[in-house]
């Protein structure tokens, strides 16, 4: 859990602004002091963080693959160390950097906060960035004379709607490490990398804004979780006809959903409907070492585990159904058997093909 | 003696009976409040006692009227009348009754005499069912200075103990019935009597039910002071015993931990920040002032979406919860 044990330590915000119409650069207005929150705020802004990036949530571990002077990375590992009133000044490049990646037009302006605190146990440092869109609301109001009216509101942000807000955050994993790269990990949240089709929306933050590309091992972590997964369902205590249909749950959740990354807590969400057993499947995963964050999927590595489902039986014999048909064609069920000597009713299966035979050999 | 006789002795004597009856009632309402202490479960001596104790001297008039004019066949009406000054002590189970007995028994500044037993009546004469109470009269066992009073050694007080079922009955039925020397008619009697023998089977009922309960409720009672001495030896803070943590730990009865102190001491080890958060929201949060919230967090780290699913308060402490413990709540 990389960022239990959160708290933040300073915060400042800057605002960005979208292209006018020529595509120039509207140049952001700078925050100048320190942000200051009471308990309760500061409580609500670690849960928008949490929601974003805690275990369960969407974030994604990304590889950092822009660490120059310029870099975000860069701009992290210096401003963890400055004084606050260093702190304010050098964060406004934060907003220069986020400008000019808004280099489409049509991506909306907003308040960049940029906070650093510590995550972790043992703690370590963090700095991050949200971009928050601003939206707008209603706030119950009462008049002098006792009766409650609404007045509306153009600049929330940061409220619960994780769709307005995108996050990256820096966390210090090696603060001796000669490459920057190699002393920090980088997380992000964006809902446009998890949704479906929308992965180039989100470029200009996670690349453009933040230097991030998804790590090389996205293959082999994909294929990770289909192993580990499939390696859950079948030691899971369920009756088999139930297992087949998580069988085909994970086929599904890998080769027809089209969101772009992969994850536990989705997949158990999705399909696991016991809490109990998506605490549980969750655990296998987490002690497989498998991460609980989003990976961008990649099936390069799992494309041929996925093209057939395979059920065996005793004695060689097997069923092999192309994966993406099994659950359109093929009905298991299992039945009792015919009773042995000993009074004994073994357990066999129907298997319904809802087709006529095609060929024999 | 004369009528004149006993009311001035009276009037003299009844500051003394006020402070030797005061100081009976403070003594044993302090002396039950550590016998329920060390029950298991405590008790509380404001749940114990159904009624406020209240000392009661005779007034004048009835003193005179039972000494001389009730054919009582005293010898020496003012010195044998032992409920010159007396209290009631009503709780709610015949249980109860024989611990208010010891508390009684326990102490070494009266010496106590049963007047009457309930029990024993019983045992004598197992076909009637009439007015139960128990009576003790404690004598002073050595002259005690009070305030501006000595209380000689022999002064009485009379104590009545008895359950509330017992006191409704006794309340409708005491001065009517056993008290005229004339008998009421045999249906009221037949009356009394049947709802005497009702009491008497409720009562049973009711020591039944509290066994019931007490047993039924101990594993969340252990459960509590597990958690309650883990929160002490870690957080350096007493927790409150608020209904919550009960409510909490019945939903989770499935979930419980065989070893919970053992799992909390790990968890407090691999977690040590968890101490401080609770401190740090201590003055501000209820929950965080619970024991309970020891196992919100132990659960949360290892069943996080049983917990979202199971728990039986309001979210918005246990969503700090999870907040420390870095799970997002809202997209389990």
């Amino acid at each position: 859990m990389i960022f239990e044990n959160l708290s933040i330590t300073r915060i400042i915000t800057h605002e960005v602004f979208e292209r006018d119409n020529g595509r120039n650069i509207v140049p952001p207005v700078y925050g100048t002091s320190l942000v200051t929150l009471n308990p309760t705020g500061i409580d609500a802004f670690c849960c928008r963080i949490m929601d974003a990036m805690g275990r369960a949530s969407r974030a994604l571990e990304m590889a950092i693959v822009e660490a120059g002077a310029s870099s975000a990375c860069a701009l992290a590992d210096q401003l963890v160390d400055l004084d606050d009133a260093l702190f304010v000044s050098n964060s406004s490049a934060a907003a220069n950097k986020l400008t000019s990646a808004q280099g489409r037009r049509g991506l909306p302006g907003g308040i960049l906060v940029v906070f650093t605190g510590s995550a972790g146990h043992p703690s370590k440092r963090i700095v991050g960035f949200i971009k928050a869109e601003t939206h707008s609301g209603f706030t119950r109001q009462q008049d002098a004379n006792g009766s409650i009216s609404l007045q509306f509101l153009t600049n929330l942000l940061l409220t619960p709607q994780t769709k307005l807000y995108k996050i990256g955050i820096f966390v210090e994993s090696d603060p001796s490490a000669a490459e920057l790269e190699n002393g920090w990990r980088a997380f992000i949240y964006d809902d446009q990398i998890s949704a479906s089709n929308k992965l180039s929306a989100a470029q200009y933050f996670y690349e453009g804004f933040l230097g991030c590309a998804f790590p090389e091992t996205s293959a082999r972590r994909t294929r990770e979780f289909h192993d580990y997964t499939k390696d859950f369902i079948q030691g899971v205590d369920l009756p088999e006809e139930q297992k087949i249909d998580l069988h085909n749950a994970l086929v599904t959740y890998l080769k027809v959903d089209q969101s772009p990354t992969v994850q536990t807590s989705v997949f158990a969400q999705s399909y696991l409907d016991d809490p109990a057993l998506r605490d549980a499947y969750e655990q296998f995963m987490a002690q497989k070492g498998f991460p609980s964050t989003a990976i961008h999927k990649d099936l390069s590595d799992v494309t041929t585990a996925l093209r057939y489902r395979k059920v065996s039986f005793s004695d060689d014999i097997k069923l092999i159904v192309p994966a993406d048909k099994f659950a359109s064609m093929i009905r298991m069920e299992a039945i009792e058997g015919e009773a042995d000597g000993h009074g004994v009713v073994p357990t066999w299966t129907r298997i319904t093909v809802k087709d006529r035979i095609r060929k024999q050999e | 003696m004369t009528e004149s006789e006993i009311r001035t002795l009276w009037e003299a004597e009844r500051p003394i009976y006020q402070a030797w009856s005061d100081y009976v009632r403070d003594r044993l309402v302090a002396r039950l409040t550590e016998l329920l202490a060390q029950q298991e479960p405590p008790g509380k001596i404001s749940e114990f006692l159904k009624l406020p104790v209240q000392p009661r001297l005779k007034d004048a008039k009835s003193l005179v009227d039972k000494a001389l004019f009730r054919d009582k066949k005293y010898g020496d009406p003012y010195a044998e009348i032992t409920d010159k000054a007396g209290m009631r002590f009503v709780v709610l189970l015949s249980s109860h009754i024989r611990l208010v007995e010891q508390a009684i028994l326990d102490d070494q500044d009266w010496e106590g005499s049963k007047d009457r037993d309930y029990e024993e009546e019983r045992r004598a004469r197992p076909l009637e069912f009439s007015y139960q109470s128990l009576h003790y009269v404690v004598r002073a066992s050595r002259d005690i200075r009070l305030g501006a009073v000595t209380v000689l050694k022999g002064t009485a007080c009379e104590l009545q103990i008895r359950t509330l079922l017992q006191h409704a009955h006794s309340e409708l039925t005491h001065d009517t019935i056993y008290k005229p020397k004339k008998a009421a008619s045999p249906e009221v009697n037949r009356a009394v009597a049947k709802s005497m023998a009702l009491i008497e089977a409720a009562d049973d009922f009711f020591e039944l039910v509290m066994r019931d309960l007490q047993s039924a409720s101990k594993p969340v009672r252990d459960a509590i002071d597990a958690l309650s001495r883990a929160y002490v030896r870690h957080i350096g803070i007493r927790p409150e015993t608020e209904k919550s943590n009960v409510v909490v730990l019945d939903a989770f009865a499935e979930q419980m931990p065989a070893d919970l102190t053992g799992q909390i001491e790990s968890l407090i080890l691999s977690k040590g920040y968890i101490s401080e958060r609770i401190r740090s929201r201590f003055d501000t949060h209820h929950l965080f002032r619970q024991p309970v919230i020891l196992f919100a967090y132990l659960m949360a780290v290892s069943r996080p979406a049983e917990v979202k699913d199971i728990w039986p308060l309001t979210t918005a402490e246990l969503k700090l919860v999870f907040l420390d413990l870095g799970i997002s709540y809202d997209n389990l």
